[in-house]
């Protein structure tokens, strides 16, 4: 397949700018998040995370096979996932969050494997109030929803949505009340569960 | 109709966790409800509503996991077919069906009562037959009658197909006989929700049990006699296990940590004949172990402690003495086993945090790794921690059981359980390292494949670990399929049954079979 340089359209950079999601699109070797004056650029075949501070690249670190990525400007982290089909021993893929500096350097704050079957994670969104993220896996056709803890940093997952037939979401992000859109549907947590609302 | 408890029910908080305090792990783990159902119908019903609602499903029958295999299911549910219990006769002469929620105390009870049977199956009152007899179930029988699957016939399953549909079908020789051999031992929480059991015949139960025990004090206890009880220990099953004359006999090695007290030899040696049948061969076992005394140098209480106690003297200060001959109990096979049991039904209410490891020995102790044990046993570092070495194969170890069960091992003639238990959190860390640490030293002397090192890997030693005392450390090897499903045919056929029989591969845990790529 044709490798091909990202280049953000409005809408993924409105995303970026309010610390939403950008998609990741297949074999895409580099895509960015942006924020803050800084975008970042996953290298997904090479393994790792350009910062860009002012057109320049700053920073690089590595990162195994970064997938996906979002930036909660409000707090300076950005959470990258990891597609990964095993992870610990366990089929599931994970995530990291690192802290960003004013200077583009990233400083790793803690990675969290996803839930079981999570292999191959694709796309990331956080929730408008910051609180928590959504992970699609196109492994396991498993939707993840993460905690984020007081460190702003990802914490466990605390939902697992999972259908069995359809396709698997490639985009998704959370609207206004937090609710997460994905493809016709909204979702939110009840009662501990990952729940479709509405109609 | 299930009885739904979700979080916001006062049953939420006991019913939520697993009987092993570790997990949940966190909160965050647990399922977002639990659904006791009382039928196969409502277990039909109850996964199609999870599968509709993009939920994944754990099932529970006890809660007696090791692992973090049930409750450990963010925002999931947790299917307890636990009020599913119920023993009954089946459709032909001598057959019976247990459900998965049945206690196996009550199932020695009602096996009895219905028709003087046994099933060959474990030692705790209160573990269920769903995950037990799934994964395997061996117990004081084994020896003589196998393991319990090794009699089952026939499963009732529900399982999910390609279109997303619970379905309930019925696995047997005939009629899905890859799914049935997968759950001759494969542990049903890889396929779907057993709902029953069928044995179309099981043996009769024996009338009643010689029991007999020697235990030795830690403070007597030198390097050199360590070595001897355990290599005697090992090499008289090793030199014995096609003895005819020694299938009735269960024998167990309990080594404590140092700091814990003592070291017990238990024996259990079943009758099925007359009342004398196995006296002597109990007292020559004995005598390899402990010599006794003269009965003229007995203590003028010690004919009263042995009726009153059936044992040796009490209080257990220093090595157990014997006079005369070695004190041997009989008891009523089913009173022996479901008298002073009991215990709660409700799983979760216990706060006792655990971990357990396994391993299947071929032969005894070589000196060096009953040295090793002695180093491991005598360190402040394995404080608390329990090996218990059972007796094994004898009818197990039938060849031909290889191809129709999904427990390989049928070699072996020790299974050893490595067991810690503890009650704050904080210790957490400690007493993990404590079992980790004497567990990798043992698979790490000669006896070992030097290509895994810390694993009892299967070679002309070892025959790996027991499913049923899952211990998810063994995730760190790339092997850990190889160590529970052998070297063999199985865990292919595991993972095709997987591919048919749960497409989707909804029912997962840490340590079900991976899907075929
Ligand atoms: C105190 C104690 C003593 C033990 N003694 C012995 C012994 O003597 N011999 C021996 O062989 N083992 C013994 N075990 C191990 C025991 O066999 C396993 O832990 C077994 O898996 C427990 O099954 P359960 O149904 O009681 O527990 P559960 O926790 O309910 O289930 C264990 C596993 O089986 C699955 N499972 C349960 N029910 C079903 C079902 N209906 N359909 C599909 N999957 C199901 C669960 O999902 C889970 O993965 C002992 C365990 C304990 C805690």
């Amino acid at each position: 397949m044709m490798m091909q340089e990202y280049k953000p359209t409005r809408r993924a950079v409105l995303q970026g700018i309010a610390g939403a999601a950008i998609c990741a699109a297949p074999m895409t070797r580099a895509f960015a998040a942006i924020g803050d004056g800084i975008t970042f650029e996953l290298d997904r075949e090479g393994g790792w995370i350009h910062s860009i501070v002012r057109g320049e690249r700053r920073h690089s670190e590595k990162a195994d096979l970064p997938s996906a990525m979002v930036y909660a400007s409000d707090h300076q982290v950005l959470h990258v996932t990891h597609g990964y089909t095993s992870y610990l021993g366990l089929p599931a893929g994970a995530i990291s969050s690192y802290r960003v500096e004013p200077n583009g350097h990233l400083q790793r704050l803690t990675t969290q494997g996803l839930s079981l079957t999570a292999m191959s994670p694709h796309h990331i969104a956080i929730s408008p109030d910051g609180r928590s993220l959504a992970v699609a896996a196109a492994g396991g056709r498993v939707l993840n929803m993460l905690s984020i803890t007081e460190e702003n940093a990802v914490g466990e997952v605390i939902a697992v949505h999972r259908k069995l037939r359809g396709g698997i979401p490639q985009e998704f992000l959370f609207d206004r009340d937090g609710a997460l859109c994905v493809d016709s549907h909204r979702y939110a947590m009840l009662e501990g569960r990952l729940a479709r609302i509405g109609g | 109709m299930a009885s739904v408890v979700d979080r916001n029910d006062v049953r939420f908080e006991v019913c939520s966790r697993g009987n092993n305090a570790r997990f949940p792990a966190s909160d965050s783990q647990r399922v977002a409800q639990v659904e006791y159902c009382t039928s196969a119908e409502d277990v039909v019903r109850t996964l199609q509503q999870a599968i509709d609602r993009g939920q994944r499903p754990t099932v529970r029958s006890s809660g007696h996991c090791y692992e973090d295999w049930v409750v450990n299911n963010p925002g999931g549910v947790l299917l307890d077919v636990s009020m599913m219990d119920r023993v009954t006769t089946g459709e032909t002469p001598g057959s019976y069906v247990i459900q998965p929620g049945a206690k196996l105390g009550v199932v020695y009870e009602r096996l009895y009562k219905l028709g003087g049977a046994v099933i060959p199956g474990g030692t705790c009152y209160t573990v269920t037959a769903g995950g037990h007899v799934s994964g395997g179930g061996y117990g004081t029988l084994a020896r003589m009658y196998g393991i319990t699957v090794d009699w089952l016939t026939g499963v009732e399953i529900v399982i999910v197909n390609q279109a997303g549909k619970a379905e309930l079908i019925h696995a047997d020789a005939q009629h899905h006989p890859a799914l049935f051999r997968a759950l001759r031992g494969g542990q049903g929480s890889n396929f779907g929700v057993i709902t029953a059991f069928h044995f179309a015949k099981l043996p009769p139960m024996p009338k009643q049990v010689l029991a007999a025990n020697i235990s030795w004090d830690w403070k007597e206890m030198t390097r050199e006699k360590f070595v001897r009880i355990v290599t005697t220990y090992g090499d008289y099953w090793s030199k014995n296990d096609k003895n005819p004359a020694t299938y009735p006999v269960f024998t167990n090695l309990v080594i404590g940590n140092s700091k814990s007290g003592r070291i017990g030899l238990g024996l259990h040696y079943a009758q099925t004949g007359d009342d004398n049948e196995g006296r002597d061969w109990v007292q020559e076992y004995l005598n390899l172990f402990q010599t006794c005394k003269p009965s003229a140098e007995a203590p003028p209480d010690y004919l009263q402690q042995q009726q009153d106690f059936g044992q040796q003297q009490r209080p257990l200060v220093g090595d157990t003495v014997c006079y005369g001959t070695h004190p041997v109990r009989a008891l009523n096979w089913v009173e022996a086993t479901v008298n002073g049991q009991g215990g709660s039904g409700l799983y979760g209410s216990n706060r006792r945090r655990s971990k357990y490891k396994s391993c299947y020995m071929k032969k005894g102790f070589t000196v060096a790794e009953a040295n090793v044990l002695y180093d491991q046993m005598t360190s402040d570092a394995t404080r608390g921690l329990i090996l218990a070495i059972d007796s094994y194969g004898g009818m197990v170890n039938n060849p031909a059981r290889i191809a129709d069960t999904a427990i390989p091992q049928r070699n072996s003639i020790l299974k050893l359980q490595y067991q810690s238990y503890w009650l704050n959190e904080a210790d957490d860390a400690f007493r993990l390292n404590g079992i980790r640490q004497c567990y990798k030293a043992m698979y790490s002397t000669p006896s070992a494949d030097p290509k895994y090192p810390g694993y009892p890997y299967p070679n002309e030693n070892f025959e790996g670990c027991y499913i049923n005392y899952a211990d998810a450390d063994m995730l760190e090897s790339p092997e850990w399929t190889t160590l529970y499903y052998g070297t063999g045919d199985l865990y292919p056929l595991l993972q095709q049954v997987k591919k048919e029989y749960d497409p989707h591969n909804l029912f997962h845990h840490s340590m079900s079979i991976r899907p075929k790529a």
